[in-house]
């Protein structure tokens, strides 16, 4: 049997991180304590996996993330790592600290190691190993959407989630509209009145048959 | 807690605080001093001196805080005549018009001093001013936290 762990840790446990940048800065990231899912990436420069890592988390976005989780890659210190060969692999785009005390809090069995911290529950949500950085971002994606559904209070939405927000989800929504033949300017999209929305179209199924109408005449628009 | 600490100065940031202290390379001839930044928010990997490319991504509840040392040809004139930084701001402190940069609704401070023989300058960016009664007080628990050493000034 090991050591005892101090008492304050569990399996859950999400410490914030202390360390030095690269450059040598006295660096500390919150993880606890905030509004936001954090994933710790624990890599070396080293490792021929990581590299892949090191590429990818250059724009989180892209390789799949959500666009409001925050990325922070973990190395360990400046003893067992050269700090200019890790300002490299980061490229002055990854936010990196260089801990060991952080490798150990962490219970880091090797790297590449992922942890999901859910800053607001203040614990460790998720983590393990992956080969592939869409590995990862699958279990961010997964991790969320059973720790905050949509409509839950103070959650973000799965838009946001899945990267959808801002000016992608506009595009995303514009693209639907023009599909469907709604255009910038359509009187759909100004309604002052419910069959507004259908102006252009033809009605909806319920507003068909041989009933009153409700809608306007053709070349009016009612009163 | 945890506890950052480089060139002189030491931090134990109260929940939710992050921070960075560091001392940027030299150019030319000038004399690089420490700065350190606190923030509730994700700093990004390179901020400017005063918070340039990090104010701009405060929400309402945000705090961005930086220490600025300056070089000893300061001490003693009358812009760092104040003992001691302040460690006990008030709303009244701030104001939307005392902004490095200027952003909608934010609001700042800023104060000159010299604390064991070192001058510096405290700017504190409130995410809105709006909010300032509740900020502020987070402000006060940072700054009764802050250390400054009399190391520093010339160590790197």
């Amino acid at each position: 049997m090991g050591p005892p762990l101090p008492g304050e840790r569990d399996a859950t446990s999400a410490p914030d991180l202390v360390g030095v940048s690269p450059e040598g800065d006295a660096v500390s990231i919150g993880v606890t304590g905030v509004d936001r899912l954090t994933l710790l990436a624990f890599l070396s420069s080293g490792c021929v996996t990581c590299a892949d890592f090191w590429a990818s988390l250059q724009n989180p976005v892209s390789a799949g993330f959500p666009s409001d989780l925050r990325v922070v890659a973990v190395t360990k210190g400046p003893e067992f790592e050269i700090p200019s060969e890790v300002a490299r692999r980061a490229g002055g785009r990854i936010v990196v600290v260089m801990s060991t005390e952080s490798w150990g809090d962490y219970e880091v069995p090797g790297s590449p190691f992922f942890v999901l911290i859910d800053g607001r529950a203040g614990r460790r949500i998720g983590e393990g190993v992956a080969n592939r950085a869409d590995q990862i971002a699958e279990m961010v994606q997964r991790a969320w959407d059973e720790e905050r559904p949509p409509g839950q209070a103070g959650s973000t939405s799965r838009a946001a989630a899945v990267g959808l927000d801002g000016k992608e989800r506009e595009a995303r929504n514009d693209q639907e509209l023009q599909g469907v033949g709604i255009l910038p300017g359509d009187p759909s999209l100004y309604p002052e009145r419910h069959e507004d929305l259908f102006a252009g179209s033809p009605p909806p199924a319920t507003m068909t048959g041989s009933g009153p109408r409700t809608a306007p005449p053709p070349g009016g628009r009612g009163s | 807690m945890t506890t950052l600490q480089a060139h002189g100065i030491s931090a134990a940031l109260p929940s939710g605080f992050e921070g960075r202290i560091f001392q940027r390379a030299a150019i030319g001839g000038e004399v690089a001093r420490p700065i350190a930044h606190f923030a509730t928010f994700p700093l990004p990997a390179d901020v400017a001196d005063f918070g340039g490319g990090a104010v701009n991504l405060m929400t309402p509840q945000d705090i961005f805080s930086v220490l600025f040392e300056y070089g000893p040809e300061s001490l003693g004139t009358a812009l760092f005549a104040r003992n001691g930084m302040p460690r006990q701001l008030t709303a009244q402190d701030f104001s939307t018009i005392t902004l490095r940069r200027g952003m909608p609704s934010q609001s700042g401070t800023q104060w000159f001093f010299t604390e064991n023989g070192r001058p510096f300058t405290l700017y504190v960016v409130l995410g809105n001013h709006g909010l300032r009664a509740s900020l502020v007080p987070r402000v006060n628990a940072l700054l009764g936290n802050v250390d400054v050493s009399q190391v520093g000034s010339t160590v790197p």
